[in-house]
């Protein structure tokens, strides 16, 4: 949809205006937009405005206000104004903070879906290496030192085998 | 090469007009894109075309690379018009880039919202395929890139609402019988009890045009992507049952004020020396109605592609078309000439 006033660039704003009883839209540009004055604004993204308002609820029980993700900088205080979370960290950083946000939005908490097939490749390399590492201390309790030299060797084939 | 939306669509008589899936992933090592630097977002385009290109015949045979900024303000809006892109992708103003299919079923957009955008498109209901094209091109970015994933949230994304599956899956409806009857209101309004959401055309924040509205899931976490399909199209099959019914009911009950309609818009695409996008549109709405049921009849007795006319006549792949710029005035007055020239092929 072009800018109703400049028709040159994309409308990304809608614009209402109430006349009397009116209520007149219009979809501008971002540029177009920053020079009307006297307008309500409204995002285009009124989900995202939603889901501002599910944010602020409850945000005082939240102690973790003052804290900031070391990766990225982000606070809860950013995130409320722009409903963005700052890189894959905050969701950790803020866990307690998302687990009941995420809640709220999905009734759920548990990822049941696709998983990166990578990953399992890595978790399963991760639980052969435990197992190998408990055998190890066997071995070397039991005084089986060929054997605990071979399974040092696995051990470290699988850590240097790439993904680790 | 023919694009997705110039097949024929012949199942569901037309009602469902395209199949949707998109997958937001991400990084583990950048910032997401409201937080990355122009140097962090450079380096994500070039490890996601690297992780495209590198050694792999599928996609280098398949899909290129399209710099979003050697492409013009109109072309770009024009790609989003043919729903290739999204409208928020036109303003990032970061690095960014689009590697697309040559059909442009398959485009994947960097540095939107989240890092990688993967979107799959077909004509008709076929959200299994779309899906099946989405993964295919997922697996191979995920074998060589680091993808931001969490065993208890799945797939990590910018905006909450999109965590676990990154699963975004819709159809594009035509529904002008239930909105006509002032039923559709009601059905929309249940389907939010299903964990879906009805947007225009364009998607969020855009106006129904044309009676045509994308029906999608809300709700990512906690079910799977089979799951999330399944119940989609459950609920859509239902919308589309009923919109047949009503359709089925006006042939039998009022057919002549439904041919009349149907003439009348005929008469007035045929005729008209301006048109607005919006009036086309319900016009050409019209068109498409009267094809599927039998009323308006071509030469060829073959199924004519409504969609994609009106598709052409967006403003910007207007401008495309008429190789120039135009005015809103003049756009009009294209948009008149072009549907005239075509109407009349179209209907014996």
């Amino acid at each position: 949809m072009m800018c109703d006033k400049c028709n040159e660039r994309a409308a990304t704003v809608v614009i209402t205006q109430i006349v009397g009883d009116k209520n007149i839209k219009l979809y501008l540009c971002e540029k177009c937009s920053s020079e009307t004055e006297g307008l309500m604004r409204e995002d285009h993204n009124s989900f995202e405005h939603f889901l501002s308002g599910l944010i602020n609820v409850k945000s005082t029980n939240f102690k973790n206000d003052l804290l900031k993700c070391e990766k990225c900088g982000m606070t809860i205080e950013s995130f409320r104004k722009n409903s963005k979370v700052g890189c894959a960290n905050c969701y950790s950083t803020f866990n307690n903070y998302f687990e009941s946000l995420i809640k709220r939005i999905h009734s759920n908490t548990e990822h049941t879906g696709k998983r990166p097939s990578k990953l399992d490749g890595e978790i399963k390399t991760i639980q052969r290496i435990d197992t190998l590492q408990n055998n190890l201390k066997k071995a070397i309790a039991s005084e089986e030192y060929e054997l605990a030299a071979q399974l040092r060797d696995e051990i470290r084939s699988l850590k240097q085998g790439g993904i680790l | 090469m023919i694009k997705w939306y110039e097949k024929d669509n012949e199942n569901c008589k037309g009602v469902i007009i395209s199949s949707r899936i998109r997958l937001a992933r991400n990084l583990s090592q950048y910032p997401f894109p409201s937080s990355i630097d122009d140097r962090d977002a450079q380096q994500l385009v070039d490890d996601v075309n690297k992780a495209m290109f590198t050694a792999n015949d599928y996609a280098i045979q398949l899909f290129e690379e399209i710099k979003m900024e050697n492409v013009k303000q109109v072309d770009k809006i024009a790609m989003m018009e043919r729903h290739v892109i999204s409208p928020q992708f036109i303003g990032v103003k970061k690095p960014n880039t689009l590697i697309l299919s040559h059909d442009e079923s398959i485009s994947i957009m960097v540095n939107e919202e989240d890092h990688i955008r993967i979107q799959s498109m077909q004509v008709g209901m076929n959200l299994l395929e779309a899906l099946e094209h989405a993964n295919k091109v997922d697996d191979l970015l995920e074998e060589k890139l680091n993808y931001a994933f969490d065993d208890k949230r799945g797939y990590l994304t910018a905006c909450p609402t999109n965590l676990g599956t990154g699963l975004r899956a819709s159809y594009m409806v035509h529904l002008p019988a239930l909105e006509t009857t002032g039923q559709l209101k009601f059905l929309l309004d249940a389907i939010g009890k299903f964990g879906l959401t009805v947007r225009g055309i364009y998607g969020e924040g855009s106006d129904a045009q044309g009676s045509i509205f994308q029906i999608s899931n809300q709700l990512t976490l906690g079910i799977n992507e089979q799951e999330i399909i399944d119940n989609l199209t459950t609920v859509t099959m239902q919308i589309v049952e009923q919109e047949l019914i009503v359709r089925n009911k006006f042939l039998n009950e009022r057919r002549l004020e439904f041919e009349d309609a149907i003439y009348r818009s005929y008469g007035i695409l045929s005729n008209a020396r301006v048109l607005t996008s919006k009036e086309a549109m319900t016009l050409l709405s019209d068109i498409k109605l009267g094809f599927e049921l039998g009323i308006l009849k071509n030469e060829e007795e073959k199924q004519i592609n409504i969609f994609d006319l009106m598709t052409r006549i967006q403003p910007a792949n207007l401008q495309k078309i008429e190789m120039k710029h135009l005015s809103l005035k003049e756009r009009d007055i294209a948009r008149a000439t072009y549907i005239r020239e075509k109407i009349v092929k179209l209907v014996k």
